[in-house]
């Protein structure tokens, strides 16, 4: 199955993914990097139920297990396998639960943009004009600074915090994405359908969802799926500088920043294992995206 | 002077891989050029003579390959030489210009140091003296005032004048065969012209082998002894230049000649040949040419041998034209 | 092109006066810096003083007037923690900045264009299939956590290279930079490696989609005609014609590495802007924070109005207007 039959049968953005679903896990390439990408998701969501401890639990974190080398046993006689880190936090459950606030912030910004991508991106493609070159404008001097620029500028203007972190990675993703969905709704608005629709008297709110949407998709499956990879880092980044999530519902990155003052005393684990974890993370969903990149796309692949 | 030919190609075969398996682009072709003769190649686009001009400068770009034959250049059999060896003839005994002058040459390098490159990477010699040559080549070549224009880039030249420049930069080091691939389609008419006299002018007075390959059988007619048609990769009729165009053998060079516009009377339609080319990678049984020819029987279903019409004469057709009637 | 330069121009200016007055804005609603200024135990009178004293009691719109002619006569108001100019606490970390920045490029471009040009030499090979693969895990690495895994490997494990700091600077031809001791060398070569570890794949991938598209024109097929050899073809033909468009996008891509020194500089203690304004940014030192902000911004429309004049003058509808003969 090709992109281009997927394109030409579907009537709704529902069908077209479902669509889309099949023929991607007809590829092995695909479906493995899927169920990677889903395996980490689950850690993420089973964090409280799989992590050995609950490392925000100061009942049973004690100062006295402080950094433990990894395999080293806890005082409640827990096996810490990655280690432990300064606080007497074991590392492996510290991950998994920074797993989980890193895959929120990405999700929910990642949400926010597009919301406001694809209201943004549809309005410009299908009301024209100066409202369209108004849009494009501001987008177009917005991706001209790198993504963490902004989101620094962002961090310093609204503070730190997890809501806070979520704003400024939605205000950086939207641009991206209001230029994708417009592009690939002007395509489609120069199809003749389009124009029938349009005779047709049907309503605005009617040939978005049944015409526009669905042909925009596919493309926006992979968009979305690269630049949560690319806000992960971003967030891992702001939280590294001491600017992004708090300290006390750390990230993956802020796990790695707090293990920075560890670093030359020799505790490398504190830092070394949550920048794997960080490292598998955004090299499965880069790998997964780019799979159905070549799928969907497949001229973009070489 | 010599007799035995300067190029001779043998049985040679070369396919491209595609998905629907091999192309055979060049299929058996046996073909003789001799010292100081002009030969002409023609043949519809995708017949296989741009890649069979380039087989003889070893030039035949991955993932296609020769996969059957010799080319024996000057009594060696080039087919086995090296990357290096091959270096020692390209440009220095055999020499090709391409089809597109506006392509052919750096856009970024002065033509001058393009020269002296080409010089350069056969011979040791000095700047001044690589001088002395590059303005003899292009007086040759009938570029007026070669000093002001070593230092030009290729975009300040008109087409002709580069197609000129390239023609130079193939006489330098004064090669013993010119492999000149539609040289002239690019150009219009008056300058093809004077560049088809200058060069057989130039082939005559340097005893340098010419083979011009071309889709038109006019240019041929005006610069070619000899000829070679070629039809689906491989060579359907073989000739001299005067018998092939007054009495053709094979059905496809009659509508070739057929089809040149300079045979149509005036007011009247021009010929052509009906169908087009099959595909390289799905040949029909027996004669290719046999869908699209009106003298098509069952004898067709055979493949022609190349037949022998007199000592200078080959057609490869299974009931060849008796000369033009 | 005067007129294009001019609307760009005053467009630029637009948008830098824009940002001022969002980033003046939006800063006020963060925190109140007097707690950065005074004594937790001070007494209200005293927190009074200090507000009048730095303007802070004023309304927003009058405070972003002061602002405003200020910055007009270079004035960008004085740092909270270090109680200097803002401007000139920024001139003097510069330097550093910029020092960093400029290794990294020449890193990113001695490592990334080679392997570029091989990977687009040999699309096939086994060696470009790795590094193609590589590539994806490349973009993956977060950065930070390289740097600080380099620290671990070649300072704490080998102890090899010093974990911080900026080291000796030497002077040459009136420049001070740490490129000329020994120990500054020491000290740069981690930073500047990591800020070029995300670039050494853009230019990767630049020079090996330019060297396919290149290699595959027709004056890189007349110049092995000429039985150049390879290593001329890709010296003098290849080159420079790829380079036009990788120095342009590096022109570009200066900005963000000056943008990311903001986390090397983190990482390795380095004494540049981006630690400069990482530290405001967490002690809510607020007119360096605007003054690097207006700064950045002012320094990236500038870059990007640069490279569209490039742009416009590189088009060969432009060019061919201006350069024929």
């Amino acid at each position: 199955m090709n992109a281009k039959d997927t394109r030409a049968a579907v009537s709704s953005p529902l069908a077209a993914l479902s669509k889309c679903a099949n023929a991607l896990w007809s590829r092995p390439s695909v479906s493995i990097s899927g169920l990677f990408v889903l395996l980490i998701a689950a850690l993420a969501v089973l964090a409280p139920l799989v992590a050995p401890t609950n490392p925000y639990d100061l009942a049973t974190v004690s100062i006295l297990d402080g950094r433990l080398p990894p395999g080293q046993k806890m005082l409640d006689g827990t096996v810490a396998l990655l280690g432990t880190d300064g606080a007497g936090r074991d590392v492996l459950s510290a991950i998994l639960w920074g797993l989980r606030t890193s895959l929120i912030v990405a999700i929910s910004s990642a949400t926010i943009a597009l919301t406001v991508g694809l209201t943004v991106g549809l309005a410009a493609a299908f009301y024209g004009g100066r409202l369209d070159a108004f849009l494009m404008r501001i987008v177009d001097i917005q991706l001209s600074f790198p993504a963490i620029l902004v989101a620094l500028v962002l961090l310093a203007l609204l503070g730190k915090g997890i809501d806070k972190v979520i704003i400024a990675l939605a205000i950086v993703q939207w641009a991206v994405y209001a230029r994708t969905i417009r592009a690939a709704a002007m395509v489609e608005r120069r199809k003749e359908y389009f124009e029938a629709a349009t005779c047709l008297e049907l309503s605005n709110g009617r040939i978005i969802w049944k015409h526009l949407l669905p042909n925009s998709v596919s493309s926006l499956i992979v968009l979305a799926t690269l630049q949560t990879a690319h806000s992960i880092t971003i967030e891992a980044t702001l939280s590294f500088l001491g600017v992004g999530v708090p300290i006390t519902e750390p990230s993956l990155g802020s796990l790695i920043s707090n293990g920075f003052d560890f670093i030359l005393s020799g505790a490398y684990w504190i830092t070394f294992f949550p920048g794997i974890m960080l490292l598998a993370t955004v090299a499965a969903i880069n790998i997964f995206g780019d799979q159905l990149r070549t799928i969907i796309n497949p001229r973009l692949s070489r | 002077m010599r007799n035995d030919p300067l190029l001779s190609i043998k049985g040679l075969r070369v396919e491209f891989p595609t998905q629907d398996g091999p192309l055979v682009a060049v299929n058996n072709v046996d073909l003789d050029v001799a010292r100081g003769e002009v030969l002409g190649i023609v043949g519809e686009s995708g017949s296989g003579k741009t890649v069979l001009g380039l087989s003889a400068m070893g030039l035949i770009d991955r993932p296609g390959r020769l996969t059957a034959g010799q080319v024996v250049f000057d009594g060696q059999d080039v087919t086995k030489y090296s990357e290096s060896g091959w270096r020692n003839i390209r440009g220095n005994r055999i020499a090709m210009i391409f089809q597109d002058p506006t392509t052919s040459l750096n856009p970024v390098q002065q033509i001058g140091a393009q020269m002296i490159e080409a010089l350069q990477s056969h011979r040791d010699i000095s700047r001044d003296n690589a001088r002395q040559i590059i303005r003899n080549a292009m007086v040759r070549v009938g570029i007026n005032s070669p000093d002001e224009r070593l230092n030009a880039y290729p975009h300040q030249f008109s087409g002709g004048m580069r197609q000129r420049v390239v023609i130079a930069i193939a006489l330098l080091n004064e090669p013993d065969l010119i492999i000149a691939d539609e040289p002239t389609t690019a150009l219009d008419v008056t300058i093809q012209a004077q560049i088809l006299r200058d060069m057989r002018r130039l082939s005559r007075d340097t005893r340098t082998s010419l083979v011009w390959v071309t889709h038109d059988l006019g240019v041929v007619a005006q610069i070619a002894q000899r000829v070679a048609v070629m039809y689906a990769g491989r060579i359907v009729e073989n000739g001299p230049t005067e018998k092939i165009l007054k009495s053709p053998c094979h059905p496809y060079t009659e509508g070739l000649i057929a089809s040149m516009p300079a045979n149509a009377l005036p007011g009247e339609r021009l010929h052509s040949i009906p169908g087009g080319l099959p595909q390289l990678s799905k040949l029909p049984a027996g004669c290719s040419f046999a869908p699209r020819c009106n003298y098509a029987a069952s004898a067709c279903n055979m493949s022609p041998k190349l037949i022998q019409i007199s000592s200078d004469h080959a057609v490869r057709c299974v009931s060849p034209l008796d000369g033009g009637s | 092109m005067f007129a294009f330069i001019l609307r760009r121009t005053i467009q630029s200016v637009i948008v830098l006066f824009v940002m001022s007055l969002l980033v003046f804005c939006m800063i006020n609603l963060v925190g109140d810096p007097v707690d950065m200024l005074v004594n937790p135990e001070s007494l209200p009178d005293e927190i009074e003083r200090v507000r009048r004293d730095f303007g802070l009691d004023q309304p927003v719109y009058s405070q972003y007037w002061h602002f405003l002619k200020g910055a007009l006569s270079g004035d960008l108001g004085k740092s909270y923690v270090f109680g200097r100019p803002a401007l000139a606490l920024m001139a003097e970390r510069f330097p550093a900045t910029l020092e960093l920045a400029f290794c990294a490029l020449i890193i990113a471009v001695t490592i990334g264009l080679p392997l570029g040009i091989y990977a687009g030499l040999r699309p096939d090979g086994f060696a470009t299939r790795i590094m193609m693969g590589m590539s994806v895990l490349g973009i993956s690495i977060p950065t930070f956590w390289l740097g600080l895994m380099m620290i671990i490997l070649f300072s704490v494990i080998l102890g090899w290279l010093p974990v911080s700091g900026r080291g000796d600077i030497g002077v040459f031809l009136g420049i001070e930079s740490s490129i000329f001791t020994m120990d500054g060398l020491r000290h740069l070569i981690m930073p500047a490696t990591n800020l070029a570890l995300f670039k050494i794949a853009m230019v990767m991938r630049l020079a090996r989609a330019g060297t396919s598209e290149v290699m595959a024109q027709d004056f890189i097929r007349f110049a092995r005609a000429q039985g150049l050899p390879r290593k001329r073809i890709i010296k003098s033909h290849l080159l420079p014609n790829i380079l036009i468009p990788i120095v342009t996008v590096i022109g570009i891509e200066f900005g963000t590495l000056i943008a990311f020194a903001t986390v090397t500089e983190s990482i390795f203690s380095w004494p540049g802007l981006g630690k400069l304004v990482i530290d405001a940014i967490i002690n809510l030192d607020r007119p360096v924070v605007v003054a690097y902000l207006l700064f950045v911004v002012a320094l990236f429309l500038t870059l990007n109005l640069i490279v569209d004049i490039i742009y416009a003058a590189l088009d060969p509808r432009v060019r061919l207007q201006g350069d024929d003969t």
